[in-house]
């Protein structure tokens, strides 16, 4: 309960020190609005506000779910061949350490000029994969020897073998890496969209962009806001799903 | 029922952890191997397993193997509850009987439990049921690799009474590889001292059984067995 309750105490202090200490020193808007004026661009756009949200949500988790398969198909190859493993894992490497922001225009000239949404899936897929892949590796390769043992010395059947070990084993290694991978693959989708630039994209980081534009600022802070709620709530959807899930082996 | 001639093995192609290790083991035998670390105890299980492939040597059975695995750690999949981890030898090699793995759970003492996830069961009851897991497969010969290294003294005394009951009850072989010299004078029919990778020497204790285990313990040709094995471990290697 203290959990939720202080946080939720912190942020309300803030908010009132916020609205205080802009109306106390008629701060101008267009430097910092005041709470309630970003409460009232929400309320006033509601419409404009859900279809951008619902746009940035829709290309994250499918990238999401992009870098979930692959991650894990892949994560299966490296356990099944070091050859493999040796040969594309630096690859994957530079696709993680390489920046999102210098890699997304070459992708959005690829393809993305007929089809911005493709390129922003693609580009939130890049961002995202990488941590599903590594904490799906280590999971796999965690399996404790003499359960494996065991699962010889019984002759399981390599599907035995991934259903009741592999798979249970790196289970939390996904969830965890699941928590990590959500709110890059948003980030790696609003990058994707600043990049695209005016109008060809349809999410809250073009809403942003457009407010900033035209000097908006509360237009702007109710975009942030609305990025770190869909971040939030995917964090802690995923750690809700984790505590489900594992509710029994810890 | 089981003979192994001349068995040696090396890992990675490095020092050979077993030279020239032979032993048997007859029909409703209980055989401790006692020796130092790295000695190759273990690996003489995994190699009658089928686990690992010895360099030279033979290992053959006079049946079938029939085998179980007791490790030192329990080896319990913590996703699993109580009764699907017994259940689990059945379901990999085909041959799941509800039944069996009532029976196994029943001879441990862990009936009531089985939907218990090993989080919610003790060092102890861990233990037991991994002994379940092996007797739902219903062995023939039991492979136990230090299965009660980790438990406190007075648990490790009711595991060895456990175990000796259930060899009684039903009828397998043991091969049991322990660090405790008292363990092995209490539990085996032979014991078999190993150094250097292959067995350096043999007792045979021979306790009264109609007694209770605390005077087992007791009794002077427990202590004389411990005694004789002591002096066996410390003998120089020939």
């Amino acid at each position: 309960m203290m959990r939720v309750l202080l946080p939720l105490l912190a942020l309300t202090s803030l908010l009132i020190f916020w609205q205080v200490y802009v109306t106390v020193n008629d701060v101008p808007k267009f430097i910092l609005p005041a709470p309630a004026a970003i409460w009232d661009s929400l309320v006033r756009d509601v419409s404009v506000w859900g279809a951008a949200s619902g746009s940035t949500l829709w290309v994250t988790l499918k990238a999401l779910l992009a870098a979930v398969a692959s991650g894990v198909l892949l994560a299966l190859a490296f356990s099944l061949s070091r050859t493999f493993e040796a040969t594309v894992y630096p690859f994957a490497v530079v696709l993680q350490v390489t920046p999102v922001v210098a890699i997304a225009p070459l992708v959005i000239i690829w393809v993305g000029i007929d089809n911005v949404e493709r390129a922003q899936v693609i580009i939130a897929w890049l961002v995202a994969f990488f941590p599903i892949l590594a904490n799906m590796s280590a999971g796999l390769k965690s399996v404790d020897s003499n359960l494996s043992e065991l699962f010889t010395l019984y002759k399981a059947s390599p599907l035995q073998r991934f259903r009741l070990l592999l798979w249970p084993t790196a289970l939390p290694y996904l969830l965890a890496s699941l928590k990590v991978s959500s709110g890059l693959a948003l980030i790696g989708g609003v990058v994707a969209e600043f990049v695209a630039g005016s109008g060809a994209a349809t999410g809250l980081a073009w809403r942003i962009i457009e407010a900033g534009n035209r000097l908006q600022i509360e237009k702007m802070f109710a975009g942030l806001l609305l990025l770190a709620a869909i971040g939030m709530a995917m964090f802690y959807g995923f750690s809700m799903l984790e505590r489900y899930l594992l509710r029994k082996t810890r | 029922m089981l003979k192994i001639e001349d068995l040696s093995f090396a890992y990675g192609g490095g020092t050979p952890v077993l030279a020239d290790f032979s032993m048997e083991l007859g029909r409703n035998e209980i055989v401790s191997l006692l020796g130092p670390s790295g000695c190759g105890k273990s690996t003489v299980l995994r190699l009658i397993a089928d686990l690992l492939q010895p360099r030279t040597g033979t290992v053959s059975w006079q049946h079938t193997a029939d085998l179980a695995f007791v490790f030192q750690d329990h080896a319990l999949m913590p996703w699993a509850s109580l009764r699907e981890n017994v259940a689990l030898p059945g379901k990999l090699s085909g041959t799941f009987d509800a039944d069996a793995v009532s029976s196994a759970i029943d001879a441990v003492g862990l009936s009531g439990m089985e939907a218990r996830y090993p989080s919610q069961l003790s060092g102890g009851q861990r233990m037991r049921a991994s002994v379940a897991r092996a007797l739902a497969a219903k062995p023939k010969t039991l492979l136990m690799d230090e299965p009660f290294a980790a438990l406190d003294e007075i648990l490790r005394f009711q595991m060895n009474e456990l175990l000796l009951a259930l060899s009684e009850e039903r009828g397998f072989n043991v091969i049991f590889v322990t660090h405790s010299l008292f363990e092995a004078a209490y539990l085996s029919d032979r014991v078999l001292v190993m150094k250097n990778g292959h067995v350096s020497g043999e007792l045979t204790p021979i306790l009264d059984r109609t007694l209770s285990a605390e005077d087992q313990r007791a009794s002077s040709a427990f202590l004389k067995a411990v005694k004789e094995i002591s002096a066996l471990m410390a003998k120089e290697d020939k």
